[in-house]
């Protein structure tokens, strides 16, 4: 527990959904799900994704939840602790530390992402790429920005590098306030001002029409009509179903211990199933009506569908930087929408970010007994670190393999072992009597079974798939340019260095909690 | 192509449930928060 004996708390309730719910909002809202509708059945894809949200969704945020309000009752703001309690067995502590690792590789390849955004919008405001008309030229701005390619756009990575220290220092300065001062009151300002900002944005792009008159085909309405013209003949293919829980996992922000040490600080009878099921429902609202109105609707009245399509299939930054920006300067008023939509994305991503700096924050304060201050500049120290390794080789593919096994594979298998040990090993019936106590309404009982039976069977087959379809070929480099290799490698190595470090630290905590009730046993 | 009467009765369900669902949630988030 940390230095004062006493753990903070969340100002309010609505404080406290919204932000989990900003933790949840993030970029994949805005731009994967569109893309992920249109590729898989368009309106059809919503019947799995609709069904996964109930059966994968829904149960894991209650467990999340109720696995962090336990463990806060022990003074356990992090997976380590919070699975100590709930499984009495040496190797427990040692499970969570997965906990700890995810959160923190996603936040330090994330602020640097984080930081593009509020560069473009402020790009945006200036018009500084106004000149970029062609997807060429603007991936070229895009690129020469990151420090990906040698471009006319940026001599240095200066500009990139300052807009990094920026969001770093923004995103520690945040966490260093605290829980009440500094995260909740971020989510009460960051998440309404993202949805208002989102809600122009896709009311002005739904009058947009037919741009130009000319080519009747680019229309806003063939954009929907993308996303949401039902093709049930791609229902029967397994991998559309897969796709919709994948797209479930994700968006909710579920398997990386953030909403754990959040709920962490919540009393032990506070609600978690009305929260868990506001902050599930407003990230629905974001990703279903906000970002499927935006992104993809707008490419196909500027660029026509196939031209959007191939945006999408270049992938999320190709579809949100360099698409969107083209498209801002064809619409009157432009450079304040685009301003708009960049500082969206970056309250998105910043409301996540410092979720994923908690848990470690909150183990260094329950665990070590350090306090906030210090507990912050040790994680902003290590992070600052590894950044650089992210910042100088991502032209390298570094960032993009940190993605892949800490943000992506690494999440399902946190995801199945939670899930497993909260209502297999702690018990089913423990675990729903613990969700249920102090709810503002019952859970329906039908999600008991759902929680013990459907979700770790739908986790385990989605670990198995995701193992064979994409974890063996990316463990084995498959497609890499041999000379990017070592950098792959070095950011397994990093990854390691981390996971090693974090497993260390655990041993050493529980040692010294050992020896802490050897010395009061005497004491008595 | 434009938005079939399929696409748009999907489009109606979706947006419709999920706003429904928040809305609801949040009502009853700051009624219970008012006790």
């Amino acid at each position: 527990m940390s230095q004062n004996g006493e753990r903070e708390q969340w100002g309010s309730k609505i404080g406290l959904i919204l932000a989990v719910a900003g933790n949840a909002v993030g970029l994949g809202n805005f731009l994967r799900f569109p893309v992920q509708a249109a590729q898989n059945g368009g309106g059809a894809f919503m019947i799995p994704y609709f069904i996964f949200f109930l059966i994968l969704g829904i149960p894991l945020m209650w467990i999340e939840w109720g696995i962090g309000r336990y463990g806060g009752r022990y003074n356990h703001g992090s997976a380590p602790g919070m699975f100590d309690v709930i499984w009495n067995n040496k190797l427990a502590k040692y499970f969570g530390t997965l906990g700890l690792f995810m959160s923190m590789c996603i936040l330090i390849y994330y602020t640097y992402v984080e930081s593009w955004t509020l560069g473009f919008s402020f790009f945006s405001i200036t018009k500084l790429y106004f000149n970029e008309t062609t997807a060429e030229t603007m991936r070229s701005f895009l690129y020469s920005y990151q420090g990906r390619a040698i471009g006319d756009h940026f001599a240095t990575m200066w500009p990139a590098y300052i807009l990094m220290l920026i969001t770093f220092t923004l995103n520690f300065w945040v966490l260093y306030k605290g829980i009440s001062k500094g995260i909740e009151k971020l989510a009460k300002i960051a998440l309404p001002l993202l949805l208002v900002f989102a809600t122009v944005l896709a009311i002005r792009i739904m009058f947009l029409g037919t741009p130009d008159p000319s080519v009747p085909q680019n229309s806003v309405w063939n954009g929907f009509g993308f996303i949401w013209n039902p093709n049930f003949s791609l229902l029967s293919d397994p991998s559309i179903w897969l796709a919709a829980a994948g797209q479930i996992f994700f968006t909710l922000s579920v398997g990386m211990g953030t909403i754990h040490a959040y709920a962490s600080y919540l009393k032990p009878k506070d609600d978690i199933a009305l929260s868990g099921l506001t902050t599930a429902s407003t990230n629905g609202f974001a990703e279903v009506v906000l970002g499927a109105a935006i992104a993809i609707p707008v490419g196909v009245a500027y660029f026509g569908l196939h031209a959007t399509q191939e945006f999408a299939r270049a992938g999320a930054y190709d579809l949100g930087f360099v698409s969107m920006s083209l498209i801002f300067q064809k619409i009157p008023l432009g450079q304040y929408l685009g301003f708009m939509w960049f500082l969206l994305l970056f309250f998105a991503g910043i409301t996540s970010s410092v979720a994923m700096g908690q848990p470690v924050i909150a183990f260094l304060e329950d665990e070590f007994g350090m306090s906030r201050k210090k507990a912050v500049l040790s994680i902003a120290l290590v992070v600052m670190i590894a950044v650089q390794f992210v910042v100088f080789f991502q032209r390298y593919g570094f960032m993009n393999e940190m993605d892949y096994w800490a943000g992506t594979f690494g999440l399902v298998v946190f995801a199945l072992v939670e899930t497993v040990l909260f209502m297999w090993v702690f018990g089913a019936d423990k675990a729903w009597a613990e969700m249920n106590a102090g709810g503002d309404f019952q859970i329906p009982r039908i999600f008991f079974y759902i929680m013990k039976f459907v979700t770790p069977v739908v986790l385990f087959i989605l670990m198995i798939w995701w193992t064979v379809q994409t974890a063996i070929p990316t463990f084995l480099l498959n497609g890499v340019d041999p000379a990017n290799r070592p950098y792959y490698w070095g950011s397994r190595g990093l990854m390691a260095a981390i996971f090693i470090g974090l497993l260390f630290m655990v041993k050493k905590a529980w040692s010294n909690h050992k020896t802490e009730e050897d010395m009061k046993i005497e004491k008595d | 192509m434009g938005l079939t009467t399929a696409g748009l009765i999907f489009l109606i369900l979706a947006w419709g449930s999920v706003s429904t669902l928040t809305v609801y949630c949040f009502i009853k988030v700051i009624k219970s928060e008012k006790k």
